[in-house]
């Protein structure tokens, strides 16, 4: 509390950053949201981030969800009353980053975590991983080389010996 | 949300990030991620993806040893008497907590996780068939090492290995009235090694490698072994081993209750005295409970139990012996067993089934002993033993460990468990997991790591079928993933260093790239190959080991005794069919001289090939030492016992022989020389004493002449004044008689003739004169 208090004293509610999305799209944050990116900490870190920083690789659909993300769980981190429901439970945490990968598309959902690798969000990344995962599961190695556009660099024999190895795990 | 993207095409994952996806997922689909492409495939099988993998997840899932169970539950046909078995299922052990709990808020709980697979394959085709009839119970008998057995009618039976699909039908002896009659005990590979030999190797050749044998205890007397044929899926001839230690109190019916276990060759079976297995308790204990309930005042106590561990000696003896030539012995467990358990509660004799054998590492080392797990109503306790003689005898056993089974997470519904629903159900040898249910949860504990840790599988789901009865089936299953797989050498080899390069994992990298992948390099590799499969000879197969060790070698492998002059010919060449040896004509040519030379030295019909190598006849045959070497053996043969002790064929050893003779003589010439000096030393002092005593002599005599010669002058003094005093005496006193007094102090006791003449001046009055006289 005291450091938070302590924050709240230097500069007033926080010190606000600007993301710039691909398209342009700004978003302002305050540093403590911001910070849980560790790219964008290293940058603070840098003191290269007043003339609001850009994302090239990230799309303005994607960055809106990456900062309800961060908003929210910056939520006990940050000065009380300062962005949203601070009172805000673990419980209606998970509950939140369940809602926000469950809904998504494939497409969506890798580019948020492409957004999360390149932003380096762990938790974030962690917890899209672990979304994918779960709908791979039951996937034939086909349809997962289509699903991240992988290509098979097998040779027919080789595959052929590898689904003999395993021969339970191919059985559909 | 937000509005999805108006691009649908979805961006590629770089493979890292498809990497961190696999590692989140379960087995299958992580295998099967393996099978997506060759730098999936490599990073899984990798060893640093399982260590990621085990950091990541605290259930510890390790894709190289992927465990579960089976398990085929029982419900009633509403069609016809009788009853229906549901497919079967595997529930695998790997499943993350983690991803449960997230998936459960998710979705409520639905979304098939990974974790219920049915495996059509293990099931017989016939099963296939009839997919939309019911399915067949299956009965296994046996499960070790990725194997099973399976009984499929009276007389018939199968093994099988669900992960590869392999399938051996197989003849199974007749079921007796009290069930199997016989224990089943599957030896593979994994059971071999620390120079125990099991007679099954991990060979790559053969994919499916196993010995599975039925043992069969008689009245505590004998046991009787049958080994199946895998190849005809018949059993083989029926040895009998007498049961060593017999001589405690007999008991008619002895019975083998669970699963064997195998450590360093030895089967360890657990046995119970009176002939009541697990089944019969269960039915003996529902009847008395049935009295109580019914208020009568018979009491039936629950039945006592006595156990022993039946060891029989599987490996394979040195002498190439197959099959179990060792006896086998009986150790009745201690008594402790049966008194109040370690937490000081009472308690009554474990059943059957919360007995099972289980294989301990102790010291955390590789070696391996036995141990005994008992299922409590809370906790399971782990007896260590103590075995002495080769694993055959009980020294003593001790409880060491407990595991407390009250903080296994079950589902909320799930009611209390009573002592008789804590059932061990499995042990896996390679894991050294073991399963056990507490009513309806089955559990993994896991021994693996330090802390013993118990689990529930399944996602801690309740299956009720435990409760109505024993006709589901459950099997667990353990087995070794991704190995045997042959890859062409590419530069995906580079997956596993070997240890020796752990030190230097890029050099071993660079090895790869610069020579194995090299294409100068593979294309003399590919001509050397052909040329070599051009031959019509064996190859050279000794290797750049010299003769003495190729025979160790050889007598290693052979369990025998090698000459060396066998271990030549083996390296060289083969005997054929035919029994004639085949080898290339320059060999051949060595052979027959150094024969003819042998013959010509030891007469005809000695025989060389079972005779040490005799320099004498490699020297003869090979014309000398051409080159400096010898024809055979050289590395073997001194020469000094062909040349005696000067080498006339070596410039280099007759210098040396002739510097150091030289050398010798030097040094001789030196010792003569130092003892003729030492010898004219002596001389010369010799001739020095000499001396002296003369000299000391002569001084001697000097001296006494000098005395003498004084003495003299002394009395011829006496002389003068006696005579003087005589003239006077005749002067002044005539006729006067008696000798004076006076000489007699003067005279010299040492002086010999004269004194005693001198001595006696007055012995006559009228000598007296004449004597001094005379003396004068």
């Amino acid at each position: 509390m005291a450091a938070a208090a302590a924050e709240a004293t230097t500069d007033g509610g926080g010190k606000m950053i600007i993301l710039i999305s691909a398209d342009g799209k700004r978003f302002e944050v305050t540093e403590a949201v911001a910070s849980q990116s560790q790219l964008i900490s290293n940058m603070i870190e840098d003191d290269c981030t007043e003339n609001g920083v850009r994302l090239p690789n990230v799309d303005g659909d994607i960055l809106t969800m990456v900062v309800d993300y961060c908003n929210m769980h910056a939520g006990d981190a940050a000065a009380a009353g300062d962005t949203m429901k601070a009172s805000s439970t673990e419980e209606e945490l998970k509950k939140f980053d369940a809602e926000l990968v469950q809904a998504l598309e494939n497409p969506v959902l890798f580019k948020l975590i492409l957004a999360a690798n390149f932003l380096n969000i762990k938790s974030l990344l962690d917890m899209t991983c672990q979304r994918v995962a779960d709908m791979m599961s039951g996937k034939t190695p086909e349809q997962m080389r289509e699903t991240f556009s992988i290509e098979n660099d097998f040779t027919p024999e080789e595959e052929a010996a590898i689904r003999q190895e395993n021969a339970w795990a191919f059985d559909d | 949300m937000e509005e999805p993207p108006s691009s649908l095409s979805s961006p590629a994952l770089p493979l890292d990030i498809v990497v961190e996806i696999a590692e989140r997922s379960d087995p299958i689909t992580l295998l099967r991620c393996a099978a997506a492409c060759k730098h999936l495939r490599r990073v899984i099988s990798g060893e640093g993806f399982r260590r990621d993998l085990r950091l990541r997840n605290a259930d510890g899932f390790v894709p190289g040893l992927l465990h579960g169970f089976f398990f085929q539950p029982r419900c009633p046909s509403p069609h016809y008497h009788g009853y229906n078995y549901d497919p079967l299922r595997f529930v695998a052990a790997g499943r993350h907590d983690q991803l449960s709990a997230a998936e459960d808020i998710a979705s409520g709980g639905s979304g098939g996780g990974g974790d219920t697979y049915q495996i059509p394959s293990f099931v017989s085709d016939s099963n296939r068939v009839h997919k939309n009839k019911r399915s067949r119970r299956i009965e296994p008998v046996a499960a070790r090492g990725g194997f099973v057995v399976l009984r499929t009618g009276k007389f018939s039976g199968k093994v099988c290995n669900p992960m590869t699909g392999y399938t051996r039908p197989i003849d199974m002896p007749r079921k007796t009235a009290k069930g199997e009659g016989s224990s089943y005990l599957l030896i593979t590979a994994d059971d071999g090694g620390d120079g125990v030999d099991v007679g099954v190797t991990s060979d790559e050749s053969e994919l499916h490698r196993f010995r599975l044998l039925a043992v069969r205890l008689f009245a505590r007397t004998r046991v009787e072994v049958q080994e199946l044929t895998p190849d005809t899926g018949t059993w083989g001839p029926v040895t009998t081993l007498p049961v060593v230690d017999a001589d405690h109190y007999l008991h008619p019916h002895p019975v083998l209750v669970r699963p064997p276990v195998v450590i360093a060759g030895v089967a360890y079976f657990l046995g119970e005295m009176s002939g009541r297995d697990d089944q019969t308790y269960q039915l003996l204990l529902r009847m008395s409970l049935d009295r109580e309930s019914l208020g009568r005042q018979y009491h039936h106590s629950p039945p006592s139990y006595s156990y022993f561990i039946l060891a029989v000696d599987v490996s394979i003896r040195r002498d190439g012996e197959t099959g179990t030539t060792a006896a086998a012995t009986i150790m009745l467990l201690p008594t402790e067993l049966r008194a109040p358990s370690y937490t000081g509660e009472a308690t009554v004799t474990p059943t059957p089934g919360q007995l099972l054998l289980s294989p301990s590492s102790r010291g955390g080392g590789r070696r391996s002993s036995l141990a005994l797990l008992v299922g409590r109503r809370t906790h399971v306790e782990i007896w260590t033993m103590k075995l002495i003689r080769h694993g055959m005898a009980l020294l003593r056993m001790a409880c060491t460990k407990v595991v407390d089974l009250m903080g296994v997470p079950r589902s909320p519904c799930s009611p209390p468990v009573s002592e008789s629903e804590v059932a061990l159900l499995w042990s896996g040898d390679a894991s050294g997991g073991v399963v056990l249910r507490l009513g309806g949860t089955v559990c993994l504990l896991d021994r693996r790591r330090r802390a013993v840790v118990v689990r529930a599988l399944g996602d801690g789901e309740e299956f009720v079928e435990f409760g109505s009865g024993r006709r589901h089936v459950l099997l667990s299953y353990e087995e070794k993933l991704g190995k045997r797989l042959k890859m062409p050498w590419d530069e995906s080899r580079n997956t596993v260093e070997p240890w020796w390069f752990l030190k230097a994992k890029n050099a071993w990298r660079e090895l790869i790239r610069l020579k194995w992948c090299n294409p100068e390099w593979q294309a003399s590799s590919h001509a050397h190959r052909i040329r070599r499969e051009k031959m019509t000879w064996p190859s050279h197969r000794q290797g750049s080991s010299n003769l003495s060790r190729f025979q160790k070698n050889l007598e290693k492998k052979k369990k025998r005794v090698v000459s060396q002059m066998e271990a030549y010919t083996e390296g060289r060449g083969e005997y054929g069919e035919d029994g004639r040896f085949r080898c290339n004509t320059h060999v051949t040519g060595k052979l027959e001289a150094y024969n003819e030379a042998y013959v010509q030295l030891h007469g005809a019909g000695s025989d060389w090939r079972n005779s040490p190598i005799d320099p004498m006849a490699v020297h003869m045959a090979g014309g000398g030492k051409k080159h400096g070497r010898f024809m055979i053996g050289d590395g073997l043969i001194d020469s000094s016992a062909i040349f005696g002790d000067s080498s006339l064929d070596d410039p280099q050893e007759r210098e040396a022989r002739e510097r150091e003779r030289e050398e010798r003589e030097r040094e001789k010439e030196r010792e003569r020389q130092e003892r003729e000096q030492e010898k004219e030393r002596e001389c010369e002092e010799r001739a020095r004493e000499k001396e002296q005593d003369r000299k000391e002599r002569e001084l001697e005599r000097k001296e006494r002449e000098l005395e003498k010669i004084a003495f003299e002058q002394k009395s011829s003094f006496f002389e003068v004044a006696l005579r003087a005093i005589q003239l006077k005496l005749n002067i002044d006193l005539p006729s006067a008689s008696g000798p004076p007094p006076l000489p007699v102090m003067l005279t010299n006791p040492a002086l010999s003739v004269s004194s005693a003449l001198n001595g006696n001046p007055f012995c006559a009055e009228h000598g007296g004169a004449a004597i001094v006289s005379g003396a004068i």
